[in-house]
């Protein structure tokens, strides 16, 4: 098999997953939508459980990869305001493209998630302490703050939803800034 | 008024499909976990989809009722963080006691729900500039802000999951709180 079988079949999963949950999706409707057949995804992945693991392996690697993106303006900026919006950009970018990994790791039961969640608010709370010099915030849950508001954003956008309306990032930070500042 | 034996199913399905979604939650398994057969299912509730949408209009009111009797509640507080401190712990305990609706409303697609997400915002920006007036905050993306954060909150509990804040989620929720402070009294 090639890798762009496994690579299709590996995308295919994590569309579905992510949009009917692990348990709804069937390894059928996964075959169709990678535009392969059903045989093809057992002989390469042997059952839907292992096709889970492996998505979750790869979204993992993609995660890191973003982080290291994001984490590339450490302390790049002078002002509060040029480094969060820089941040938050990259914040952005990670969730236009890549939605779908967050969420299925969300919403499903996989307990690694919760230690690799970890790790990664710890990182974005040291990364964030270097580059906001504010003593009255935990930058711990500054982190976690920015990130679930732009995943809830998002969220509404992966399901056609648009209530916040335009300019919800920049009144974010403008928000954000009333404290940092 | 729904009878006991409506109001097992329909806690049963509220718990199935929040957990399967609706394809995943069959109507076999949601009578099963309601302790009856599937006819009394069907004679009850007409069509799986019919059960479905009174899942969602019977729990959504129950948790449109306690946003308001317990999360938007009239009352004198001391001083902003008082609002505040009072404000996001309420409204922790009400997500959490109507979790799987407003998990099944976020991450479904309907039209209805849209409408009344973006209401529900509305008023909770409104309640929240009434009890803090004048500041230089925008009310409806701060509303947004902390329920999104809530959100998130009870999701992880509702997985089980303690960790994936790095601190615990009480004080991951006094530091959130503390930032909010920030915000309003700069």
């Amino acid at each position: 098999m090639t890798d762009q079988t496994k690579q299709k079949l590996l995308d295919a999963a994590l569309k579905l997953f992510s949009k009917n949950g692990y348990k709804a999706t069937t390894t059928r409707a996964i075959a169709i939508e990678a535009d392969l057949n059903e045989l093809t995804l057992f002989r390469r992945f042997g059952t839907k459980e292992n096709l889970f693991n492996e998505v979750m392996i790869q979204n993992n690697e993609r995660v890191k990869e973003h982080f290291i993106k994001i984490t590339s303006i450490d302390q790049k900026f002078e002002d509060h305001k040029g480094f969060l919006k820089a941040y938050i950009k990259g914040i952005e970018k990670f969730y236009l493209n890549d939605f779908e990994i967050f969420n299925l790791m969300v919403n499903e039961d996989y307990k690694e998630f919760d230690q690799d969640m970890g790790e990664f608010s710890l990182f974005m709370g040291e990364f964030l302490k270097r580059n906001i010099k504010s003593e009255n915030i935990d930058h711990l849950a500054l982190g976690i703050m920015i990130n679930t508001f732009f995943y809830m954003i998002n969220l509404s956008k992966y399901q056609g939803r648009t209530y916040m309306g335009e300019g919800s990032t920049e009144k974010f930070i403008d928000n954000l800034l009333l404290c940092i500042e | 008024m729904t009878s006991e034996t409506e109001q097992k199913i329909l806690d049963a399905a509220l718990k199935l499909f929040a957990e399967r979604g609706y394809t995943g939650a069959t109507t076999r398994v949601i009578a099963e976990k309601a302790s009856v057969s599937e006819l009394t299912l069907f004679r009850k509730f007409k069509t799986k989809n019919n059960l479905y949408d009174m899942v969602l209009t019977k729990n959504i009111e129950k948790m449109l009722n306690d946003l308001n009797e317990s999360v938007l509640i009239d009352k004198e507080f001391e001083n902003s963080r008082d609002f505040l401190e009072t404000f996001v712990k309420n409204g922790v305990k009400a997500m959490r006691d109507n979790f799987e609706v407003f998990y099944l409303s976020v991450n479904g697609e309907n039209k209805m729900l849209e409408h009344m997400l973006d209401e529900t915002m509305n008023v909770i920006a409104d309640y929240i500039e009434r009890n803090i007036p004048g500041r230089k905050v925008d009310y409806k993306t701060l509303g947004f802000t902390i329920n999104s954060f809530i959100y998130v909150v009870n999701l992880e509990k509702y997985h089980g999951r303690t960790s994936s804040f790095g601190k615990s989620p009480d004080e991951t929720i006094e530091n959130a709180i503390d930032i909010l402070c920030c915000m309003i009294d700069h």
